[in-house]
Parts: C-alpha cells; sequence; structure tokens
C-alpha cells in the first residue's frame, strides 16, 4: 500500500484507505467511514475521529483509539442540515510531546451512496465488520434479527463493491428465510418487512402460513419446509438479480 | 423603530426584483425595497416572528433576535436555510441598516454579497444580516467569546468579521476566543487602537490555515492556543494576559 505524505509530513489517505458511504431512508440518514491503516505504521495510541462539515453545522465524532488498523463505524448524520452534502474528514491525532494535538494523517471527501446495504434503524438486513469470524462472512441473529458479520480485513472492500451484494446471495436469504419461518423470539416489525419482502419476491405465502411458528410439525413436513426455504431463497435472489427496478421500487 | 413582524421568504419574482433594485442606484431605494418588502405577492410568510429593536444595532443585539426567531420550534429552524429568507430580510432592514441616510448607501454591483445571499455562497459571513445571526449561533453556548465579530455595528463589521467570521473554522472557539483576547479591549469593548499593522487578525487567520494541516488547534483550550502564536503576536499575547488576566 502506498503512503502520500504531503509537505507538511501529513500522511493524505487516499479512497482505497477511507471512505465515507452515505445511507439514507425517509426516517435516517447515516454515514458510513470505513478504514484500512495497515502499513501505514501509525501508532496504535492514535486517536480517529470524523468531523462533519456542513455549509450550517460542523459535527465532530471520536471513534476511539487505533486499536484495530482496519474497521468501519456508523454514525447517525441526520440531524445535520444539508448533511448530503456535506465534507467528511477522517483524521488519526497524536499528541507531540508539549500536547500539541498534529493530525498525523487525513482525508477529507464527499460521501457515496451506498444502495443495497442499508443501516439497522430502517433496513432489512444490517451489516457489520466482526474481526473474529474466520469466514468471509456469516449471518447471526441479534436481538432478534438477522446481522451480516462480514470479516474485517473484507468488510470495505465488499461493501463498496458492485459485485457484492447480500440479498442476492442465497444463502443469505436462505439462512434469512429460516430466521423468519422457526425463531419464535423476533423482532416483529422487521419480521413483516421480511415476509412481504419475501413474497413481493415470488415466495409462496403458503409457506408462513403453514409452517412459521407451527409447533405442531412433522418431521416430513419439516423436510417439505427446509426445501422450500432453501428453493425459494434460490428463486428470490435469482428474481433480484433480474429485476432491478422492482426491487428499487421495493426498497423506496 | 420597534419591529414585531412575521418573517417572509422572497419567491422568484421578489428575488429578482430586489436585485434590481439594490443595482439600480436608485435615489428612492429605501421606499423601493420597502415596498417589495410588504408586497404580499413577491414574499410568502413562514412561521417564525422577529422582534428588534433597530436601536439596539450592534450584531449581537440582531443575531440574538434573529436566533430567538429561527428557534422558537424545531420547525421554524429549517428556514434559516432559506436564502430567501435573507433575502427578504435584508430588503425589510435595509433602511434600518443604513440608519436611514441615504448617503451611507454605497453604489451596490456586482453580486451584492453584503445584502443578496445566494444559493451555497461561501460569503455569507459577508451578508449585514446573516453574518450577524451566524456569529450568533455558532457562539451562542459563550457569546462573550465571540466579542470580536459581535460587538460591531450591524452596517460596519470591519476587519476582525471579514477574517475571523469569514471562515468556519475560525468563527467557532477557541479561535474566536483567541482573537476577542487579542484584539478587543475589555475595558472599552472595542478594539484596541493598531490591530492591522502587526500580528493582524488576518496574520492570524493565515498562521491558523497553514497549522491546520498539522495541528488539530481546533480541539486546544483557548489559553493553549494563545501560547502557540508565533512571536509577531508577541505584543497583542502581553496585553491580552494583562488586560484578561490570564496569568
Amino acid at each position: 500500500m502506498s503512503t502520500n505524505l504531503n509537505f507538511t509530513g501529513r500522511i493524505d489517505l487516499v479512497a482505497s484507505q477511507v471512505s465515507f458511504g452515505l445511507v439514507e431512508t425517509d426516517q435516517t440518514a447515516e454515514v458510513r467511514v470505513t478504514w484500512d491503516l495497515r502499513g501505514l505504521f501509525l501508532p496504535k495510541s492514535a486517536m480517529l475521529r470524523l468531523k462533519a462539515t456542513s455549509i450550517f453545522d460542523t459535527r465532530v465524532y471520536e471513534i476511539g483509539n487505533l486499536d484495530s488498523e482496519v474497521g468501519a463505524e456508523v454514525f447517525d448524520i441526520k440531524s445535520i442540515r444539508n448533511y448530503a452534502s456535506a465534507d467528511y474528514t477522517f483524521q488519526v491525532l497524536e499528541p507531540d510531546l508539549n500536547g500539541i494535538p498534529l493530525i498525523k494523517a487525513n482525508r477529507k471527501g464527499k460521501a457515496e451512496t451506498l444502495n443495497g446495504v442499508e443501516t439497522p434503524q430502517s433496513s432489512l438486513l444490517e451489516t457489520r465488520s466482526n474481526s473474529e469470524i474466520k469466514q468471509a462472512w456469516k449471518v447471526t441473529i441479534e436481538d432478534g434479527r438477522p446481522i451480516l458479520d462480514i470479516a474485517s480485513d473484507l468488510h470495505r472492500e465488499l461493501l463498496s463493491s458492485q459485485f457484492f451484494d447480500p440479498l442476492v446471495i442465497p444463502a443469505v436469504l436462505e439462512r434469512i428465510l429460516e430466521w423468519l419461518i422457526w425463531t419464535q423470539e423476533k423482532n416483529l416489525e422487521l419480521a413483516d418487512k421480511w415476509e412481504e419482502f419475501f413474497i413481493a419476491h415470488g415466495v409462496q405465502r403458503h409457506l408462513f402460513d403453514e409452517f412459521k411458528d407451527n409447533p405442531d410439525l412433522t418431521f416430513e413436513s419439516l423436510k417439505d419446509a427446509r426445501f422450500l426455504i432453501s428453493s425459494g431463497a434460490g428463486e428470490v435472489a435469482h428474481h433480484l438479480k433480474t429485476n432491478d427496478t422492482l426491487r428499487k421500487l421495493f426498497e423506496d | 423603530m420597534k419591529y414585531k413582524i412575521n418573517l417572509r421568504s422572497f419567491n422568484d419574482s421578489g428575488r429578482s426584483e430586489f436585485e434590481q433594485i439594490l443595482l439600480s442606484g436608485s435615489k428612492s431605494i429605501f421606499a423601493e425595497l420597502d415596498a417589495l418588502a410588504s408586497d404580499k405577492r413577491k414574499s410568502a410568510e413562514i412561521p417564525a416572528v422577529f422582534e428588534w429593536d433597530s436601536k439596539e444595532r450592534s450584531r449581537l443585539d440582531l443575531g440574538g433576535a434573529l436566533h430567538a426567531s429561527f428557534t422558537t420550534n424545531d420547525a421554524t429552524l429549517k428556514f434559516a436555510d432559506d436564502p430567501n429568507v435573507w433575502n427578504w430580510l435584508a430588503c425589510l432592514l435595509f433602511k434600518e441598516i443604513h440608519k436611514q441616510d441615504l448617503n451611507l448607501v454605497p453604489k451596490i454591483k456586482g453580486d451584492a454579497p453584503r445584502w443578496l445571499v445566494r444559493e451555497n455562497t461561501i460569503r455569507g459571513h459577508r451578508h449585514l444580516v446573516l453574518g450577524s445571526y451566524t456569529s450568533y449561533k455558532n457562539n451562542v453556548d459563550d457569546l462573550g467569546a465571540a466579542n470580536c465579530i459581535l460587538h460591531q455595528d450591524i452596517f460596519e463589521p470591519g476587519e476582525l468579521v471579514e477574517r475571523i467570521a469569514g471562515k468556519s473554522s475560525l468563527s467557532v472557539m477557541p479561535v474566536v476566543q483567541v482573537a476577542t483576547w487579542l484584539y478587543i479591549d475589555p475595558r472599552k469593548n472595542l478594539p484596541y487602537a493598531g490591530i492591522t499593522s502587526t500580528g493582524t487578525p488576518q496574520q492570524l487567520s493565515k498562521y491558523l490555515n497553514q497549522i491546520e494541516k498539522n495541528v488539530d488547534y481546533q480541539s486546544m483550550k483557548p489559553k493553549e492556543l494563545l501560547e502557540l502564536l508565533p512571536p509577531a503576536f508577541k505584543r497583542w499575547q502581553s496585553m491580552a494576559k494583562k488586560n484578561n488576566r490570564l496569568v
């Protein structure tokens, strides 16, 4: 990874090292900052900060220590007026021997709109960076909702890649469909959204009518449900891949 | 004159006519602008009431009155982003700003930033009405610290407003506090004589613009930032410490 030192000795970070993504819905607006500072030899004690500056407002978000050279954080920016046109500045700070806070590395830029991956408050599927999982990604259920954990070292690349979209991966959809059918403790509002989503994209309504939250299923009917879930997830993924317009309508 | 009036926002026609009158150099500019401000076909009412006594002419007074108007409730704040609210206000207050003296009205040309707000303007601080509001709003938690950009008459903002209020990172703490200590005589509430000779507000602005590449001066305490200034500011530093009892 290259290092851009400007004339003052500060490292000017580039888009492949720090990126800003804007995720908007009717009710929410969030900026997702992702960083990969490997190879820059920045001190672990350095502090990370995000600053959002619009014509009318400036907000500062303290991220914390540089514990991990690769990471991501999401911040609520809805209250910033004109947030869509705001400039975002990511800084790595460390005080010198006299306590003067020095900017060791810096990146300033606009946030790009992230499509397809939304945020926890509003979206169907939350994603997050996870340094503990061994595989590239994994759907976990937490607090009654599915979350897509992505390995930390892949998180930024995957979310910024136009080729990766968690909603068109059949295995992701299958795991979510399982959660929807089998799990008793779930966020009902989110579950309703997911059910509407699956039905809108071709899953037979009777899968839910017959199997959802039904404690009296026989072994044979469980096998049927498993088959329907698997094939249903595949169909939905195919439908989403080939019908982008419909999907956008649903997301709006 | 005491104002208690619902604020309005120009429509395109009102905004266009305002610019034409400003640039016309008309001898009856006060009357024409008064008529335009009260023409209900050229503007729409917004749900914010403006109360101001024109005898209270400092940027602090006007900024405070406007801040009160826009912070009545959550719904009113968004109107502060509307350039045509500021254009209507400049039209309404034009005569008062110029002390009802036609001789004080300069020849207005170009984009007229002291009276006209355009979309995405970067010179909003020069607008005689919006600039007062912004300086007040940005420092509402400690107005005394921002005295360097609030004590002036609305008609004559001067060098400190141009240099300190002109950039968002300078127009807030800790820089406003340092500039107030450096350049405002606390006994007179006026700038010291000679602030445009050496260690000037412009030099302060340039110095901070230089170090901002490497130094996060915005997170420093005002006293720490005061100590960081180079020798060119020594005279003002000494007076700041002595007259504000900072030692």
